[in-house]
């Protein structure tokens, strides 16, 4: 890693993660706020008028628990809305505007190797993700704690997060991937946000169960089970290995693309 | 020893486009200038000297090491000088060369201060609002500052002002004289014909010649006006075994391939008024190569 550059792109892309990340850390504040024990009545009585809507939206009720609400709306749909448009921005930002815009020629005529150059972006991101979850998780727990103190599992919601982190890095690494591969920003922004638009939605049809259930198979967010690790399913807490594995080998598939390409300029 | 080394390079864009089995070695020390017209292939040799693409036959080498798989190292000793400056445009001249140094691990800036007054470059401004030329002079800076054994300059000059070609050429010499190993394209002759020590001239995608410089005048045509008394004398001469370019009236232009005493003996039968050396510039044999079909 080459301290000069990750420097350099820290700097760049920390309004746009400051801006996320507030956002995300206001949205917890809401939710953490809209928590009424009276309320989780109602939601249940939602869930049992509208199955379907809540199941596609992903907010299905495990039990009537605080963590299950928090977890349910926070990580249901925005938490990773929000950090999968961050990896497609910042990953394109990353590597293939450089190329690109033949600024890259400058990091290239450098006694710093490619490896060394795609391993410090990719540390940039990868450090980026990792602080905007351990914030957006950290402001969480210390509201609840101090509007509804020893209400939520901590642990749990911790080890939760900590999966999200890995489905993030996965995704992350596809991103990055493209980013390697394409020599257009237009193309390479195209091709991430279609691949995660396309999970994002299978996600949403196999939820929907019937028919479409079988499509669970083919999208990365089946391996994270909410409601499985809040009750300390052991299969549903190691699952998320696999996608710490998937995202080891789409980083080191990037790394691999971009010391192999010819460059554009 | 050669420095750099370049068997059989081929990378084809398709069309035509692109350079095709191209073999030159510049040696240690030397001053090697690459000329051409556009789209010849100039810029494509470099990107392959600097590693940024990868031949589709071939090979190059830079001190023995392989252009492609050893950049890293390579790039330790060498400067480069895009055809294309993109700079960040985000950052000010400023930021920008220190942002290099420490991303270079230089540890003295000494040569960059020397190098910015020798341009006369303010480096306060944003990158995005200067002009072509304080961008080039910018890239220069660049490419010299940590002082590189062995310089790649793609168009050196093309946007600054003579005032600052002239203190390019002057740095050029400098160079030349630490033992420097240089490689420069360029489509101006006037500073090849200044610093180079040998030229290749390529023309779609193939090198047409490697010469040093000496030897292309020695190819040099040299062209005569020769006056005649008379018209008659004129037409006569016409009929020797002679170069002729134009006739008018009394006045031939003649050219002549080294070989002058043939050309003199011939002119004694004459009644021969004057005899004025046109001459040509090493423009005009660059044009012989770039020029035409046949060429």
């Amino acid at each position: 890693m080459n301290a000069t550059l990750f420097r350099y792109s820290f700097k760049r892309a920390f309004p746009m993660w400051f801006v996320f990340t507030a956002l995300m850390s206001v949205y917890a504040f809401s939710v953490v706020r809209m928590y009424d024990p009276q309320a989780g009545a109602a939601l249940t009585g939602l869930t049992e008028a509208l199955p379907q809507t809540m199941t596609v939206l992903g907010m299905t009720d495990y039990d009537n628990t605080f963590t299950a609400f928090i977890v349910n709306y926070l990580y249901g749909m925005l938490l990773l809305a929000l950090p999968m448009l961050f990896t497609i921005i910042l990953s394109t930002q990353l590597m293939a505007r450089h190329i690109a815009r033949g600024t890259m020629s400058y990091l290239l005529a450098s006694p710093n190797s490619r490896k060394k150059i795609a391993a410090t972006q990719r540390n940039v991101l990868i450090f980026y993700l990792f602080l905007m979850l351990a914030i957006c998780c950290g402001v969480t727990i210390v509201l609840c704690e101090y509007f509804y103190p020893g209400q939520l599992a901590v642990l749990h919601f911790l080890l939760l997060t900590a999966c999200v982190f890995a489905l993030q890095l996965a995704i992350a690494g596809m991103c990055f991937y493209f980013s390697c591969k394409c020599s257009g920003t237009g193309r390479a922004l195209t091709m991430s946000a279609a691949f995660c638009l396309l999970f994002y939605t299978i996600r949403l049809l196999a939820n929907l169960g019937g028919p479409l259930a079988y499509l669970q198979y083919i999208t990365p967010y089946t391996l994270i089970d909410p409601a499985g690790i809040l009750q300390s399913n052991l299969q549903s807490c190691l699952l998320p290995l696999i996608l710490l594995a998937i995202a080891v080998i789409l980083f080191a598939l990037a790394g691999r693309t971009f010391c192999k390409r010819t460059m554009p300029f | 020893m050669n420095s750099i080394e370049v068997n059989g390079l081929t990378c084809d864009y398709g069309r035509g486009r692109g350079v095709f089995d191209l073999h030159f070695t510049v040696e240690s020390g030397e001053v090697f200038g690459f000329l051409g017209p556009n789209a010849s292939g100039k810029t494509t040799t470099i990107r392959h000297l600097m590693g940024f693409a990868k031949p589709t036959s071939g090979t190059c080498q830079i001190e023995g090491r392989n252009c492609f798989e050893s950049a890293a190292v390579i790039q330790e000793t060498l400067g480069y000088l895009p055809g294309d400056i993109c700079l960040f445009p985000d950052m000010n001249g400023k930021a920008f060369l220190s942002f290099m140094a420490n991303y270079r691990g230089m540890k003295t800036m000494g040569r960059t201060r020397e190098l910015i007054d020798r341009f006369d470059l303010d480096i306060r401004q944003p990158i995005r609002r200067m002009s072509k030329g304080a961008k080039q002079k910018l890239a220069l800076v660049c490419a010299f500052m940590h002082d590189p054994n062995i310089l790649i300059l793609d168009e050196p000059t093309a946007s600054l002002d003579l005032l600052m070609q002239h203190a390019f050429i002057d740095l050029i010499l400098e160079e030349k004289k630490k033992g420097k190993t240089i490689l420069m394209s360029s489509h101006r002759f006037s500073e090849v014909e200044k610093t180079c020590d040998r030229i290749g001239i390529l023309k779609n995608g193939r090198l047409q010649t490697v010469s040093s410089l000496d030897e292309l005048r020695k190819t040099e045509r040299r062209v005569y006006l020769v006056t005649l008394e008379n018209e008659e004398a004129a037409h006569a001469l016409q009929q020797e075994p002679v170069h002729i370019i134009e006739a008018q009236g009394r006045m031939l232009k003649i050219a002549v391939y080294r070989d002058l005493r043939s050309l003199l003996s011939i002119l004694a039968n004459y009644p021969v008024m004057t005899l004025d050396n046109v001459g040509q510039s090493l423009e005009e044999i660059f044009l012989h190569y770039y020029g035409g079909e046949d060429a």
